[in-house]
């Protein structure tokens, strides 16, 4: 009988090596998730990296691995506005008009130092968004092709976040005022990538782990906003129902940020 | 009627945005690049995805969106002429290209792409130096100047890295869409049109031992096809004319028709090596 083997790709919500989990003494939902199932883990998730990276991690993982396993791939998706140079350094924003809003971070970013980065080089976040849309495409095809079940799901969303910081770094006003986010939004909303991968418009738009989502609520958080040990059995606990098929719950979701659900047991299932 | 899904770098786009644009090197010299070629010569549609500038993955992704947005039934023929790794695009939307400068490459041609910059003085180079004490004719606005800080930026970081990563994302692009295109039927040709070890660091027969291993089915990815065409071949700026591209489409149809002998002049001296000038 073939052995079992999960194989993830994430970024720092599904790395057990990231430093708070490994201080907290934390067990990231790959593992758990593992277990669960009684399957050999090979986790490819690592902090900081970008979508492009998170496919192409899986991609040589399920390579090397298919014909030697009984694969599941599961991934946790990241944001769309990250960008990797060749699967290593990893630059953060395409729009420079916002600041990280973490005092503790001194890492030189040549992207978010530039100011006018977007408005010059007409940088377009739908066009990133769909770059990560395509990502999952075709993550799934080569699942499918090799009869291997994919769970996908998006960790941080690929708007919220942004629309966030924006507003935090331009006092209000800036391209959420603008209409720009929002109509990034309009236009999320109406994607057909959400029901080709089963996403509800609340998890592409804020993810099912986002501290800006409001939905990772405090007792699910680490101080660094990571998932702790409750959210990670969460997390775990939405893959494996993933998995097997169980609907996610979907939550409308306004706009203008100010009704976002908040409930403290759906998170992962808004 | 069959279609055509030509894609590559400035050595297969058309053109540019605009007149003037420097992309237009051949439609002002009324050069006919070789997806056009090859369709009219084989009586097929054909639709040129090629950028200028892009990087391998860009490649990748425009053939893969080019071909799930083309409706079922249409006959699809894929020719790919691929690029040299040494470039990445962020977001799909913005190029960059010579991200490494190796220590082979002339002085003289860096002077020409940064003048006035000194390699060792990069990494220490505040932005405001490229928004503000830099002038030169061709740095007409802040993004240009960013762009050429950003890459300044990157040549520092790949000192850290092993260019062996480098050679392995460009040949994971290519063998993906190799793959993935059988997987689905669909008939796929495939050439390198910059090399592989056109900008690679000093220890030369590593990369070469190590790119084979990467099982990249292309006959010239050490040097590129490029590497082929003889001087009378080439345009002032190196892209080929009329004649390069009437070698690159013969190759292509060649391969298709499985009559491609790969040429044995791709030996690798050090006299052998061009430095591509991005004009």
């Amino acid at each position: 009988m073939t052995e079992k083997m999960l194989i993830v790709g994430g970024c720092s919500n599904s790395d057990q090596g990231h430093r708070s989990y490994v201080e907290e003494g934390v067990f990231a939902w790959p593992q758990l998730v593992a277990d669960e199932l009684g399957m050999k883990l090979f986790n490819v998730a690592k902090t900081g990296m970008s979508n492009d990276f998170i496919e192409n991690t899986v991609f040589d993982a399920v390579m090397h691995h298919h014909d030697i396993f009984d694969c599941t791939v599961m991934i946790f998706w990241t944001d769309a506005n990250r960008v990797n140079v060749h699967d290593r350094r990893t630059f953060w924003r395409y729009n420079t008009n916002i600041t990280d809003g973490n005092p503790g971070k001194k890492e030189i970013d040549p992207i978010t130092q530039h100011a006018d980065m977007f408005q010059y080089d007409e940088i377009y976040p739908s066009r990133a968004i769909d770059k990560s849309f395509r990502n999952m495409r075709r993550m799934k095809f080569v699942c499918d092709t090799l009869n291997i079940p994919i769970c996908q799901r998006l960790g941080l969303g690929f708007v919220k976040q942004q629309m966030n910081a924006s507003e935090r770094a331009n006092g209000g006003s800036g391209y959420h005022d603008e209409g720009v986010w929002t109509g990034i939004a309009e236009w999320l909303r109406a994607h057909s990538a959400l029901k080709e991968f089963d996403l509800s418009f609340f998890e592409a738009m804020a993810g099912r782990w986002s501290t800006e989502s409001e939905a990772s609520t405090p007792d699910m958080r680490l101080k660094c906003d990571h998932p702790n040990q409750k959210g990670h059995d969460s997390i775990a606990q939405m893959f494996i129902d993933t998995l097997n098929g169980v609907p996610m719950k979907s939550a409308d979701y306004d706009l203008t940020g100010e009704k976002v659900p908040v409930n403290t047991f759906d998170f992962v299932y808004d | 009627m069959t279609k055509l899904i030509a894609a590559g770098c400035s050595n297969t786009s058309q053109g540019g945005r605009s007149v003037g644009d420097k992309r237009q090197r051949y439609t002002s010299r009324g050069i006919i690049t070789w997806p056009q070629v090859v369709a009219e010569r084989m009586g097929w549609d054909f639709v040129n995805v090629a950028v200028g500038g892009c990087d391998n993955a860009f490649i990748e992704n425009t053939i893969y969106d080019e071909v799930e947005s083309t409706p079922n039934g249409v006959d699809i023929v894929v020719m790919s002429l691929w690029t040299c790794p040494i470039r990445y695009s962020a977001w799909g939307q913005e190029f960059f290209s010579n991200i490494m400068i190796s220590d082979l490459v002339n002085d003289d041609l860096l002077d020409r792409a940064y003048p006035g910059i000194h390699r060792e003085d990069w990494q220490e180079l505040p932005v405001g130096h490229f928004n503000e004490n830099v002038k030169h004719a061709n740095w007409t606005n802040p993004a240009d100047h960013y762009r050429r800080y950003l890459i300044c930026q990157l040549f520092s970081l790949l000192r850290e890295w092993d260019y062996k990563e480098i050679m392995k994302h460009s040949a994971r692009s290519i063998n993906r869409t190799m793959n993935w295109l059988d997987d689905i039927g669909i008939k796929n040709y495939h050439e390198s049109g910059l090399g592989f070890i056109q900008h690679q660091p000093p220890v030369r027969e590593e990369y070469i031992a190590y790119g084979k291993t990467l099982n990249m089915n292309l006959d010239h990815w050490e040097l590129g096809f490029l590497h082929e065409l003889l001087e009378s071949e080439l345009l002032p700026c190196l892209h080929p004319n009329q004649a390069g591209q009437d070698k690159i489409a013969k190759m292509f149809i060649d391969k298709m028709e499985g009559k491609y002998v790969p040429l044995n002049s791709h030996w690798i001296t050090a006299n052998r090596f061009r430095t591509f000038i991005y004009d």
